[in-house]
């Protein structure tokens, strides 16, 4: 059976606009979070989140395109071109390839002006290109035909849905049905959905979020893109890798009294008995229900040290999913943790031992884990890639 | 060696009635379930509206759920009911759900809109969005169930009940699963109606798949799921085995935003690998069900498709396309042409493809039923090609 590796990462988050600058800023424990300058938060008690810098991207592609592109599709097409060009593919190298997107939101954006049009004007003033560039599919669309990929497919939930769609690439490599799968997610952030979550009250009124800390007060919400070229290991000659995948698991907890033990259970089926686990990238996102992932670390892992992303970039669902993937799997590569951004001590009910400075490391295997919406869990294990043998081109983001 | 798959179960509900029977009673009838639209106003446009729930909710879920939830609710409980979901044979963690969705909760996400747009956000009702996401709907889905094994949402637009069908059976040919609950729905909605209409693929007339003078698609609504099962854990219970998942294949044109490529390329190439998958030739083949739009670009490219596809057997298999009664149910509609396909074999009907007068050119050679009558049949195809070239086509085998 082939074994899936991570050959090219793509990303485009608050933080930065590729890769390599993410990493640099991560580990210098910055912060993507501001004052949100893309809509108006006057009467909102929440006025930050993590805006990517949308112009800088715009500008690499024509305006023409861009203009029935929704800015989600528009991240998804850049993360991915970095991949692609990251693992030292063109995207006519692909071979037998397949897409894979996840997002949670979906053009809002785009949905909200298409609206706006109808009520104000009936039918007529329906908009084509809101309508076309805000489908769910959308973003796989505009990416399958920039990169004339045979097969795509759109998956929509959050963070715990990006593992799952990591978990079925990597099934489809393992089974033969395909050599590379392109997987990734893209989130946008817009004021519908930013409106939603302040009146759920899921939002921080402070400008940043803690993941497993003390006085955490709710999550900022952020955008952007992540993806991963997965394939074959076989196929790398001598491309470089970060990682391979070595296990996975995922499911849903059903009630509260039973989530710590069914979310460990997850956790523990991803592990590998062979090598032991070194680090773990979380998905605490400052919120209260990070006590319950803490406690079920605990149970599996509980020295282990813990890091969490989201204090840096904010929430943005599927693709901070994704992007604790690209984060453990560049942790793996360049043997370093980086810090838990935005927390400073660590609350009474989160057990866990999180890294708050950067740290250098030295680890073989890493867990993520993720606890999405309504009860969906999912946990991955990455190992270091084993190249005995190979003669490695030293193309990576170092 | 992928582990055979088992179809136990099947839900419905569409224009043509709720449940598999109702919606039989009608394809042996040649019904349609077009005419107008009251659930909102579509300015004289007609559609394929769901008129009446079967009475299955309790008082909290009448209030509370969607217009979306209770269509799948609805499809749920018919196909749960049917394969015997409940018994306590299978592990809720090695159990599942695919849904495949185009709009997801849209109707309370116009609602929602509405309320932001016009009275500000602090007036608009948070259940509303949350309403919207197909999120919640795959949450009540999976809460009914009782499932903890993988749970996903597939939108790859009109394919995307297929497309949720094909992976659930994945899931159980990889053994990651052993019993699966798969499909799609969709609700009829303003949004829909408007971004078709703005296309200009709307028909002001009647939906005639593959005729001459066709004017557009006509939205419909519905939900139709199926229970999938691993064949020896199926075998095992003696579940009542209503037919076989034998292949499935899905692809993309990656030519234009919305429309597929005009040479059927790609949905050529879904049919072939479906029929591979399924160990099967054309010759084998007893009945199409295509995914028929009636707009002018899909049912050119689809006709070219199948013929490149079927060869010389193009002309012998019937094929007929079901929106002319149930409409363009977009998410939904790749499941619910599937069961739609599956209990015709089972009762040995062709299904008729309402409307046509004069085929168009490019389908002069395709055997298009035009009437309802009995036909013993026992694999048939199910095609789905959607919005930009997203294609997916399922191999259905009728059980002895």
């Amino acid at each position: 059976m082939a074994t899936p590796c991570i050959s090219g990462i793509g990303v485009v988050c608050a933080l930065a606009n590729d890769a390599k600058t993410y990493w640099q800023r991560l580990v210098a424990g910055e912060t993507g979070l501001g004052v949100i300058t893309r809509f108006s938060t006057h009467d909102c008690s929440c006025r930050w989140a993590g805006e990517v810098k949308y112009k800088e991207l715009s500008e690499l592609y024509d305006s023409r395109e861009t203009r029935r592109m929704a800015p989600l599709s528009v991240y998804a097409m850049r993360a991915a071109q970095q991949a692609l060009a990251d693992a030292g593919l063109l995207a006519e190298q692909l071979g037998s390839a397949a897409l894979l997107m996840v997002t949670t939101h979906g053009a809002a954006g785009f949905g909200r002006d298409f609206h706006d049009g109808i009520f104000s004007s009936g039918l007529q003033a329906a908009s084509p290109i809101c309508f076309a560039g805000g489908g769910l599919h959308a973003p796989a669309g505009h990416l399958s035909l920039a990169l004339q990929i045979p097969a795509s497919h759109t998956f929509i939930g959050g963070a715990d849905t990006a593992l799952n769609a990591v978990i079925w690439a990597a099934h489809q490599i393992q089974q033969g049905r395909w050599q590379r799968v392109l997987v990734g997610a893209t989130e946008e952030l817009e004021q519908v959905p930013f409106s939603a979550y302040q009146r759920l009250r899921y939002l921080a009124s402070e400008p940043c979020c803690r993941p497993f800390g003390g006085q955490r007060r709710g999550t900022l919400l952020g955008e952007g893109a992540a993806f991963l070229l997965l394939e074959a290991q076989q196929l790398l000659g001598k491309r470089h890798a970060y990682a391979t995948i070595e296990g996975t698991a995922a499911g849903r907890t059903t009630n509260r009294s039973q989530a710590v033990e069914q979310f460990a259970q997850i956790m523990q089926q991803a592990l590998q008995p062979a090598a032991p686990c070194e680090l773990i990238m979380a998905s605490a996102a400052g919120r209260q229900a990070d006590a319950l992932e803490a406690q079920a670390l605990q149970r599996v892992l509980p020295q282990v040290p813990v890091s969490a992303i989201r204090g840096a970039l904010g929430e943005c669902f599927a693709t901070t999913g994704m992007l604790q993937v690209i984060t453990l799997a560049l942790c793996l590569q360049q043997q370093c943790i980086p810090p838990t951004v935005g927390t400073k001590n660590v609350a009474g009910d989160c057990p866990v031992h999180l890294v708050l400075q950067a740290q250098s490391w030295q680890g073989h295997q890493g867990l993520v884990s993720v606890l999405g919406w309504e009860g969906g869990a999912a946990a991955l294990s990455l190992g270091q890639v084993d190249r005995s043998g190979c003669q490695e081109d030293q193309t990576s983001i170092s | 060696m992928p582990s055979e798959v088992a179809i136990t179960g099947l839900g419905i509900i569409s224009a043509l009635g709720t449940g598999c029977q109702a919606n039989l009673t009608a394809l042996q009838a040649g019904s349609s379930g077009i005419g107008a639209i009251t659930l909102f106003d579509a300015q004289g446009l007609c559609g394929a509206q769901v008129r009446t729930f079967p009475p299955l909710f309790s008082k909290r879920q009448e209030h509370r759920f969607s217009r979306a939830s209770k269509l799948l609710f609805s499809a749920l409980h018919e196909a749960c009911a049917q394969s015997g979901w409940s018994l306590a044979e299978y592990q809720a963690t090695r159990s599942g759900v695919v849904l495949g969705t185009t709009l997801g909760g849209m109707p309370a996400g116009t609602a929602f809109y509405r309320q932001f747009l016009e009275r500000g956000w602090r007036r608009a009702h948070p259940v509303l969005s949350t309403d919207y996401l197909p999120q919640a709907q795959l949450a009540m889905a999976v809460r009914s169930c009782n499932c903890q094994g993988p749970a996903l949402i597939v939108s790859d637009a009109c394919a995307s009940g297929a497309v949720a069908l094909g992976m659930a059976a994945e899931y159980i040919q990889a053994g990651l699963a052993d019993r699966m609950l798969a499909g799609g729905y969709d609700p009829l909605c303003w949004y829909a109606l408007a971004g078709f209409h703005c296309l200009g693929v709307y028909s002001p007339t009647t939906c005639r798949p593959f005729d001459q003078e066709r004017d557009g698609l006509m939205l419909g609504e519905g939900a139709a799921l199926m229970v999938l099962e691993k064949a020896t854990l199926a075998h095992a219970r003696q579940a009542n085995i209503l037919g076989w998942w034998r292949g499935y294949a899905a692809t993309a044109d990656a030519y234009h935003i919305t429309r597929p490529d005009p040479s059927g390329a790609g949905a050529c190439r879904a049919i072939t690998q479906a029929l591979k998958a399924a160990e099967c030739t054309a010759a084998q083949i007893d009945y199409i069900n295509a995914h028929g739009t009636a707009t002018r670009h899909n049912d050119v490219m689809e006709a070219r498709a199948i013929e490149r596809a079927l060869g010389p057997q193009v002309g012998r298999i019937p094929i007929s396309s079901s929106k002319s009664m149930v409409g363009h149910t977009l998410g939904a509609a790749g499941a619910l042409e599937a069961v739609l396909t599956l209990l015709a074999l089972r009762a040995g009907v062709l299904p008729p493809n309402l409307g046509l007068q004069q085929p168009d050119t490019a389908a002069q050679q395709l055997n298009i039923v035009r009437e309802p009558h009995t036909y013993q049949g026992r694999l048939a195809l199910s095609l789905s090609f959607g919005f930009g070239g997203q294609n997916a086509v399922i191999v259905l085998e009728r059980a002895p």
